[in-house]
């Protein structure tokens, strides 16, 4: 049997911020319902569901999807940290092209205490005890290193902030919606060089959630989908020259994509990338081929990123602004460039954006995929 | 003195002996690791070797931490560097002894032993770093 076509059929989010008073299931009750509104589809049509989540613990997609209705359905929980939600639609994306489901709903929740994450049960290893688990370290790590190699300099590193929070101030979903200069973010709190406050991600409650439907279902329902063309995971390759600095091979994982639909870095009108701190922009375009290698910094300080952009990254500001609940955040992603794909982004729209991709990692891997209308 | 956790490093146990990271050796292929583990990442052979590396090696990346994060002995601010050892293998430590105006990519490092901090039963807790040579 060949694979089926996916679709996105429905998106919907809870608004990214701070809600002490909100349950987790609350807040992913709300954007499960406008997700399933947005595809046209009842609750009980739904065959599988998949809860992406990081730090609740136990059972919290029983709990979550409990909140919609008991029908019996099997309720996955996936875990991959910061890319828990984007695996979770890639699993479901699995099922439904292998023609086990027809319908599957993707909920994505996080709930966060405030500031620097500790390492969970790592806590007491020697990394631990030796401060090497500084949360910004990888990228900052990986920031030094590109600057050894290609001249990248602080500044662009910083710009990337500055376009996000712009976006920011377009998205009413976002954590944080007012723009910043550039000014107050190099003077913000330093971090760990050369990553200052204002160019790390905040913590963040809130929720996200995505109907995923073969392409033949979608047809009896309202939701305008969007044509899920290629997906691909991975985790780190043993490199005897490279330490393992990167969640994972994107290069590999994009060319994989790439070649899945035919299209290339320059067919790309839109893309959503793992900015968790601000070098993850600018290193990911590259390993996306979207520019030649070691050009990012300078193509980012350039405007090259922007809405109105040569290739416009994080339209709804990204993780810098839009915040980063970790296990909703790859919903997130999807949801915008679904709008974009829709034309249905408003003030975010980039101009005829027909094909989207998406970059999102986490501790324990990255995924790549691509959207087209 | 006693290493704030075992199996990681060793402390020497006399004025001769010189302090020395545990890793592993493949003896299949060659690679080494760092820390020790059991299936060589490079060719799969099992049961790889444990062995004492070398304490030379060069800096392949570095940042300044400015904050101490949640856990840690060691108080920011602080250089966390990953060294690439003489024999091959990745390490990511800690700076003593740091001037940052000399930090850089390549630069040489040598592994020291160092008080981080002092156990419940009173002994002092000594972790691995890298000195500028």
């Amino acid at each position: 049997m060949a694979a089926r076509d996916v679709v996105i059929l429905g998106v919907g989010l809870h608004k990214f911020g701070r809600f002490p008073e909100k349950r987790l299931e609350d807040m992913a009750r709300e954007a499960a319902l406008m997700a399933l509104k947005d595809a046209g589809v009842d609750y009980k049509d739904i065959e599988a569901g998949f809860c992406g989540h990081v730090l609740p613990g136990t059972a919290v997609g029983l709990r979550v999807f409990s909140e919609l209705g008991l029908t019996g359905i099997p309720v996955t929980n996936v875990e991959l940290a910061c890319a828990s939600s984007s695996r979770a639609v890639m699993l479901a994306a699995d099922a439904i092209a292998g023609g086990v489901y027809d319908l599957a709903l993707v909920i994505g929740a996080e709930k966060m205490p405030r500031g620097l994450l500790g390492g969970g049960e790592m806590q007491a290893s020697y990394q631990s005890l030796m401060g090497l688990f500084i949360m910004p370290g990888a990228y900052a790590l990986m920031a030094h290193r590109h600057m050894h190699e290609y001249g990248t300099k602080p500044e662009h590193f910083a710009k990337v902030s500055e376009k996000s929070h712009r976006n920011g101030a377009l998205n009413p979903y976002a954590q944080y919606q007012q723009p910043l200069s550039l000014e107050e973010i190099m003077n913000s709190r330093m971090i760990a060089e050369p990553i200052t406050l204002y160019q790390c991600s905040p913590t963040t409650d809130g929720a996200s959630a995505v109907v995923v439907a073969s392409a033949e279902k979608a047809r009896q329902y309202t939701g305008k989908p969007v044509n899920l063309k290629a997906w691909a995971g991975a985790t780190p390759i043993y490199h005897r020259d490279e330490p393992e600095l990167s969640e994972g091979p994107t290069d590999i994982i994009a060319r994989k994509c790439y070649e899945k639909t035919g299209a290339g870095p320059e067919d790309i009108d839109v893309v959503q990338v793992h900015d968790a701190f601000t070098p993850g922009e600018i290193l990911s375009i590259e390993h996306l081929g979207l520019v030649p290698e070691g050009e990012g910094g300078p193509f980012v300080w350039e405007g090259g990123t922007e809405i109105t952009g040569k290739m416009p990254v994080n339209t709804d500001g990204g993780l810098l602004s839009r915040g980063h609940p970790l296990g909703a955040t790859g919903g997130a992603m999807i949801a915008e460039l679904t709008r974009q794909l829709r034309g249905e982004a408003g003030p975010r729209q980039v101009q005829g954006a027909k094909t989207a991709l998406l970059h999102n990692a986490g501790l324990g891997g990255v995924n790549v995929m691509i959207l087209q209308s | 003195m006693v290493p704030l956790r075992e199996g990681i490093f060793r402390l020497p146990s006399g004025p001769d002996e010189e302090p020395a990271l545990i890793g592993s050796r493949c003896q299949n292929c060659g690679d080494h690791f760092f820390p020790k583990r059991h299936i060589c990442l490079s060719c799969g052979q099992e049961d790889i070797e444990e062995t004492t590396l070398g304490r030379r090696g060069k800096i392949w990346t570095y940042t300044v931490a400015r904050q101490t994060p949640p856990g840690s002995l060691m108080q920011a601010p602080y250089v966390l560097v990953v060294v690439q050892l003489a024999e091959g293998a990745m390490v990511q430590a800690v700076l003593s002894d740091w001037d940052l105006e000399a930090v850089h990519v390549g630069m040489e490092v040598e592994m020291v032993v160092e008080k981080m901090g002092t156990s419940a039963e009173g002994n002092d807790l000594m972790a691995f770093k890298f000195k500028p040579v």
